[in-house]
């Protein structure tokens, strides 16, 4: 099968700039521009609902917080493939790597728009450093983990532009790469979390918990494993000419990703459960909040876990997929709810936060832009499919 | 076999994580600086008056009171602190026939242990020894993680301003109590509900105050250990509950139980790598052995199948050669029959 | 594929129903209120732990429901009356005997009522033995004041016996003795102690056996039914005599307050003028109709209570003592502008002397005190003009700034506390001077003619000590607590005009 084309050019060459495609993420992305210019000249006020007892809303809770956790795909996968001998899934570690860093990079943009003062990002690290800060933390990791993730997506730029030295140097840090790359992810996933646990009195105590780092850090393997699910259910019809294993392998991949997010979740239910044991908080789950968690926690955490069961076990593809896409909301809907739904659920004012269509245009558009340069990259890069030069190398 | 690789994972993982609060291992406590400020804020004295709101609004250089001090209906809304205004006075119990109504002006309480301070990134908060929190704003850069983090939903935001926002908060008026003098809501007070002083002291009047009027007041000094103490402490003749004060929370500093995670970062650290470089190797092996035992599997069978293969050919050689004598043996016969039929005739 | 779909409209459609999170619904758990005719009904504590929820019996309903049968139903009447003991249990020792008893006799009547179609009780042992929350009682204690006394008295002119005895031991029956009447608290406590009934039983049968029988007989009588004694209501609704006459029970008219041992000048005590304070004897003799020394003495003894005779005459927080009674009159009304919640009394300059001001004790029998003493003093006129030792208005404008200067009302604000204290024979007791008034406002310093100004002692400067507060605050506090008090107008502009281009 080694026939395929090494520079594929996209169909849409044919016709030119203006295909539909182009078009409508065009539109996206210049009116997110736009908001954002809106924000940089008459500030956050003109272009968020962010409220003094709000002060973090979707940016930071879509942006940063499920952002961080949907690339998490990045770091399971290579672990996988490179640390744990799962040969059988390197045909979708660099599109996962791809995905990991493109989503880190959309948490990077994510905070440029939110940031007071953007401008100002480096200054834990150059001026004045607070490391008592769950978040210098996190913004440690992160900027070291972006900087992992864009070596680790070097060897498809260096295959595709020939550079054999440089692809073989960057091909010999794969192992040393994969083990910084999880360290980091295990802190930053987990810390993001800690983040919270400043707040006992705004955060419901459904929600909050001391062992909160935890909740995250598993639930984003979880949502690492959906998501590499769903970009691979959008990536490999979209770049169907290019991909090179058979049906069966890649359905075996996923079979193989279901059944890993099913125990993934089944930890995860049984940790928020153990939560709720530890703080004798049972008697919450009889109020509006607690018909509200459960819903959250059965709807999106257990319901897929089982699903991912079922399609495992009956080798159902369509299955496994409603359960990632089920996965991938429901983590998103737990980021949200410990920044701004159950977050502030009892403050004094009775405030609450809905995000306006501004904050949700930008957001659409920094997910528009992730879409368009993973289009981009793997219609020119060897990431569907292996480089004929380098097969069954690393 | 896999699930058993993951599994251990997960259980390694959960073990380092799971260990919760990491004791600092220090048997020091430190109590705060000696000497330092705070002010008593009595609510049974406060009568709404708001001059407080008015005296900082001057002092900080801010835009004056939207509603006239007299203006009853302000009271209608529960406010908060915002840009533009430090601080406010809301009235959380109506008059009675017997009793007046109970007014509380809420300001950052320039906690002893800030939380504030503990999750700014880049260190902007400075907690004095005097006793004020101080922000600055050379180096924020505006993550608002503070304001998430406030138990007392002090800190608000300037997010009108595009380029150079900042984090707004009551200062004590810092500047004003190093010269000596008092910060402008204490001044401004006409009823003296706000004293200041230094903290130590003011515990003591509060003291007094309860000894005094023992009908008065609730013998409780809220601030006093919440959340590890603040150095505004409240007094109030009702229950705290209802000023909005959490009570009955622990004394333990917020800011210990957000840090006390941190100290198991790293041990991720340190005990990762070798942890992983030795998972890394073992599935080499893992893979090695497979692949010997694969081979060797592989050159038995070829083994099995030469030996079969030679021994069939050696089966159909004797077959062969046995016909082959069969047969001559069977054309001599006939030759010799034939030979002799031959003779006969 | 259709299962795909069904499964992710359900999903869309959960999603739109829970968009957002439901508003925290504050169940309130309504107070369970314990009526006032609901009896407790439970074993002895003596007899040990019980198995089941004691029994809250609704008395009000069986009595409704027993109309016919009334109360013989479940009490008898003996020889005294009548007897406001169950019955069923009368003579019943034994736990097992006396549950036997009550289950017997209720579920016995429960179920004949029901078998007559009647409306009947229950007979399964939760129904009765319900677990239920704490609930607040509406139950209240009669209040048998001197009023209610008289009105009884009434009935029965000259006739103490009736409701008032003690046990001869000799005779060892009950007799009525002359001048030593107690209230049935005296001697009947919370338990039966031999042959002397419980406080509840006591009262139970002399009062409600009375009035049981003077309804029988059609006379005119007081409650018969639980509610009428124990419903907050129908107390309330009690008849008060305008004019209630005076009880005599050989008390004096005057008296020295007398303790043994004590070196302070005796206190005089008019006890007349005190009846008329209080609503019933027990008021001040809370337990027996004694002098306090004799029970409170110097040091704590057997009957004392824990609390010695200087405590029982001070306490400031009790209400039996004459200080904290005084306290309580005080806190009321005008007196509540100086008064409630200050520690203007107790800082007084005048200090003991108020109240101790008879002859020092000696060995001797102190002279007798003349009746209606201590004398309440008659005030002095109030000028009517200023004069310079009681200005008629001032001007107060050291603090001037952000309003105009106050003009104080001062001889105004004298002539309001003047008229109060004239009119109330306590006031005048402690307030005999003009001068004892000016404390409330110029405290802290020695009576006198001249007292000094509030500037006097409260500077100017903001950073005064903690102690003491500023000028400003002395003058704003001082004022406005006392208005706060009197119910008197208190915004800024009330004292002190705004300046123009001032809010």
């Amino acid at each position: 099968m080694s026939d395929v084309t090494v520079d594929a050019v996209p169909v849409a060459g044919r016709t030119g700039w203006l295909t539909p495609f182009n078009i409508i993420t065009g539109i996206i992305l210049a009116g997110g521009a736009i908001i954002l210019g809106i924000r940089f000249t008459h500030g956050l006020a003109a272009t968020t609902n962010l409220s003094n007892t709000y002060p973090w809303g979707l940016w930071i809770g879509f942006d940063v917080m499920s952002g961080v956790a949907l690339a998490a795909g990045g770091f399971v996968t290579s672990s996988a493939v490179y640390l744990f001998g799962m040969k059988e899934y390197k045909p979708v570690v660099r599109a996962a790597l791809l995905t990991g860093f493109l989503g880190y990079l959309l948490v990077v943009l994510g905070l440029l728009a939110d940031l007071g003062r953007p401008w100002r990002l480096p200054y834990p690290f150059i001026k004045s450093a607070g490391p008592t800060s769950p978040l210098f933390e996190v913004s440690l990791c992160v900027a070291l983990y972006l900087t992992v993730l864009l070596i680790e997506s070097t060897p498809a730029v260096f295959e595709w532009l020939g550079l054999k030295k440089f692809r073989k140097i960057v091909g010999s840090l794969t192992i040393a790469l994969t083990i910084f790359g999880l360290i980091l992810s295990t802190m930053h996933q987990s810390t993001l979390g800690a983040m919270v646990m400043v707040a006992p009195t705004r955060l419901h105590p459904l929600w909050y918990s001391g062992h909160i780092p935890v909740h995250f850090f598993v639930s984003a393997v979880a949502a690492g494993l959906a998501m590499v699910i769903v970009e691979g259910m959008i990536s490999h019809r979209a770049f169907h000419h290019q991909v090179e294993i058979t049906e069966e392998h890649f359905h075996r991949i996923n079979f193989g990703l279901a059944k890993a997010a099913s125990v993934a979740l089944a930890v995860y239910f049984s940790i928020k459960v153990v939560a709720l044991a530890l703080e004798d908080e049972w008697h919450l789950l009889g109020t509006g909040w607690g018909a509200y968690w459960l819903f959250e926690v059965i709807g999106f955490v257990l319901l897929p876990c089982v699903l991912f069961a079922v399609a495992f076990r009956e080798k159902r593809l369509l299955l496994a997929r409603v359960a990632a896409i089920i996965t991938v909301i429901g983590i998103m809907l737990n980021r949200f709810n410990v920044t701004f739904i159950a977050f502030n659920w009892n403050n004094p004012t009775a405030e609450t936060y809905i995000p306006n269509w501004m904050e949700i245009w930008v957001t659409v558009a920094f997910i528009t832009f992730a879409v368009v340069a993973f289009r981009w990259i793997a219609n020119r890069m060897p990431i569907m499919y292996e480089h004929p030069d380098w097969k069954g190398v690393h | 076999m896999t699930t058993t690789r993951r599994g251990f994972i997960g259980g390694a993982i959960g073990a380092a994580l799971s260990t919760g609060t990491v004791e600092a291992g220090t048997t020091k406590h430190f109590e705060g600086h000696p000497g330092r400020y705070g002010l008593l804020h009595d609510t049974t004295l406060c009568v709404g008056c708001r001059s407080c709101e008015v005296a900082c609004k001057e002092v900080n250089g801010l835009p004056p009171v939207e509603s006239p001090v007299d203006d009853q209906q302000v009271f209608d809304t529960t406010r908060r602190t915002t840009d533009t205004s430090l601080t406010v006075v809301n009235k959380y119990v109506d008059a009675t026939d017997d009793t007046p109504p109970v007014y509380r002006k809420l300001q950052c309480m320039h906690c002893n242990e800030p939380c504030c301070a503990t999750v700014c990134l880049v260190h902007a908060f400075e907690k004095t020894p005097e006793g004020p929190v101080l922000y600055h704003p050379e180096l924020c850069m505006g993550c608002r993680y503070c304001v998430m983090a406030c138990p007392y939903y002090a800190l608000a935001y300037e997010y009108e301003d595009p380029l150079t926002p900042k984090v707004m908060r009551c200062t004590m008026c810092y500047d004003r109590i190093k010269e000596g003098k008092l910060p402008g809501c204490a001044e401004a007070c006409p009823t003296g509900a706000i004293t200041f002083g230094e903290r130590e002291e003011l515990i003591q009047v509060a003291h007094e105050r309860f000894r005094k009027h023992p009908d008065r007041y609730v013998n409780h000094i809220f601030g006093e250990h919440e959340f590890g103490g603040t150095s505004w402490m409240v007094l109030a003749g009702g229950s705290f509950g209802e000023l909005d004060l959490d009570e009955g929370v622990t004394s333990e500093p917020l800011p210990a139980i957000a840090t006390s995670y941190l100290g198991v970062v790293p041990l991720v650290v340190t005990i990762y790598p070798g942890l992983l470089m030795g998972m890394y190797a073992f599935s080499k092996r893992h893979e090695a052995v497979a692949k010997a035992e694969r081979e060797e599997a592989v050159a038995s069978a070829v083994a099995i199948t030469e030996e079969e293969g030679r021994k069939k050919i050696a089966a159909a050689a004797e077959r062969a050669t046995k016909d082959k004598e069969r047969a001559v043996n069977m054309a001599v016969k006939k030759a010799l029959a034939e030979a002799e039929k031959g003779d006969e005739s | 594929m259709r299962r795909c779909t069904i499964l992710s409209l359900s999903l869309c459609l959960l999603l739109l129903t829970a968009a957002t999170p439901p508003a925290e619904a504050t169940s309130q758990t309504p107070v369970r209120i314990i009526g006032p005719a609901t009896v407790e009904l439970a074993l002895a504590e003596a007899e040990g732990d019980l198995q089941r929820p004691a029994i809250e019996f609704n008395h009000a309903a069986h009595v409704s429901a027993l109309a016919i049968e009334g109360c013989p139903a479940c009490h008898r009447s003996d020889e005294n009356g009548f007897d406001p003991g169950l019955a069923m249990v009368e003579g019943v020792e034994g736990r097992k005997d006396a549950t036997d008893a009550y289950h017997d006799a209720c579920m016995d009547c429960h179920n004949r009522l029901s078998g007559e179609g009647r409306k009947s009780g229950p007979v399964t042992c939760g129904e009765c033995h319900v677990k239920l929350g704490p609930g607040v009682s509406a139950r209240v204690a009669p209040n048998f004041d001197l009023s209610l006394h008289a009105r009884h008295a009434k009935v029965f002119p000259d006739d103490c016996a009736k409701c008032h005895h003690v046990w001869d031991e000799a005779t060892e029956k009950l007799v009525h003795r002359e001048n030593t009447e107690e209230s049935c608290r005296g001697c009947h406590g919370e338990i039966a102690v031999d042959n002397s009934p419980s406080l509840r039983d006591a009262v139970h049968r002399d009062c409600v056996g009375c009035h049981l029988e003077r309804a029988e007989h059609r006379e005119d009588t007081g409650p018969t039914r639980c509610e009428g004694c124990h419903d907050r209501v129908q107390v309330g609704a009690i008849e008060q005599l305008e004019e209630v006459p005076r009880l005599m029970r050989g008390q004096p008219n005057s008296l020295w307050v007398k303790g043994p041992g004590a070196i302070r000048p005796l206190v005089g005590f008019n006890h007349e003028n005190h009846e008329k304070q209080a609503g019933s004897c027990s008021t001040c003799h809370h337990q027996r109709m004694k002098a306090c020394a004799d029970c409170h003495t110097l040091r704590p003894g057997e009957d004392s209570g824990g609390v010695i005779l200087e405590r029982a005459h001070h306490d400031r927080l009790s209400t039996l003592s004459c200080i904290g009674c005084h306290r309580v009159a005080a806190n009321e009304g005008d007196c509540a502008g100086c008064h409630r919640d200050t520690t203007v009394a107790a800082d007084s300059s005048r200090g003991c002397a108020i109240c101790h001001d008879g002859p020092k004790p000696q060995l001797e029998e102190p002279p007798a005190i003349p009746d209606g003493s201590p004398m309440v003093a008659e005030l002095t006129a109030l000028p009517a003009a200023s004069d310079d030792d009681l200005p008629e208005e001032l001007t107060i404008d050291l603090l001037v700034d952000q309003y105009q200067a106050s003009k104080f009302p001062h001889l105004k604000i004298i002539r309001r506390l003047d008229d109060g204290i004239r009119s109330n024979s306590l006031a005048r007791r402690f307030h005999g001077s003009t001068e004892a008034m000016c404390e409330g406002c110029h405290h802290h310093s020695p009576a006198g003619d001249r007292p000094p100004k509030c500037s006097a002692c409260h500077s100017d400067e903001p950073a005064a000590t903690v102690d003491r507060p500023s000028l400003k605050v002395a003058y704003h506090r001082q004022c406005m607590s006392c208005h706060q008090r009197l119910k008197i107008k208190n915004g800024c502009t009330d004292c002190h005009a705004a300046k123009e281009g001032q809010s």
